[in-house]
């Protein structure tokens, strides 16, 4: 088996790897954003969004479970993607 | 939406939120919600935070009621109206977090967005979420 290799690190090889990495994370970063923009293109459009503010209001807005027990949209979406299909009536 | 839901919960959560008592949303889940995670909101104020419509005009009626035959030829057939009839619903998803991805708000009775855009959109909040 080869011995391995050790190399010293100068002052300017570490500098050189401290750019390589800020250019990998500039890099990851661009790709993430590119992945984001993509999966938001992907979303069908049907009406105007609504605003942030609606939606930390209804995020606090109490609803009944069927066993009447009570939670909120904001809990719901907490952790977890939600569709959320407000019906004109029952039946 | 009862055809797409075991698909759609692979990628979040999918709930059906009536305006009726407590009692007519534990009816609306044993007769036609089976499957579906359903939610009351008695005093509807989720309504009125998303500024759903009450009410309609000549225009909204029509258009219901040219919905409402294209549903019957389908075998979809309106039963006893439970909660209040005036109001309009619609569809909203939501990435895990709050940041709204999709929007649909009911114009008139039968105005309900396709099945497939909902499940689309769930998909797309869940590689927000991610």
């Amino acid at each position: 088996m080869a011995d391995r290799k050790t190399t010293p690190r100068t002052a300017a090889s570490k500098k050189a790897l401290a750019a390589d990495q800020q250019d990998a994370d500039i890099r990851t970063v661009a790709r993430i954003g590119r992945e984001v923009e993509a999966a938001q293109a992907k979303a069908p459009v049907a009406h105007k969004l609504p605003p942030a503010a609606t939606l930390r209001e209804l995020a606090d807005v109490e609803v009944q479970e069927l066993d009447g027990s009570w939670t909120t949209f904001g809990a719901l979406w907490a952790d977890s993607p939600t569709a959320l299909v407000f019906l004109r009536h029952y039946g | 939406m009862r055809g797409i839901a075991k698909e759609a919960e692979r990628y979040g959560n999918v709930v059906v939120v009536g305006q009726g008592s407590l009692q007519q949303g534990q009816d609306f889940a044993d007769k036609q919600g089976r499957g579906l995670k359903a939610l009351v909101d008695t005093a509807r104020a989720s309504y009125k935070v998303m500024s759903y419509q009450r009410g309609s005009n000549l225009r909204q009626i029509t258009m219901a009621t040219l919905k409402g035959i294209a549903a019957a030829s389908r075998g979809h057939v309106q039963t006893n109206i439970q909660g209040d009839a005036q109001q309009h619903g619609g569809t909203l998803v939501v990435a895990a977090g709050g940041k709204a991805v999709y929007f649909h708000r009911s114009d008139y009775a039968g105005d309900h967005p396709p099945v497939e855009d909902t499940l689309a959109a769930l998909k797309a909040a869940a590689a927000l979420s991610a």
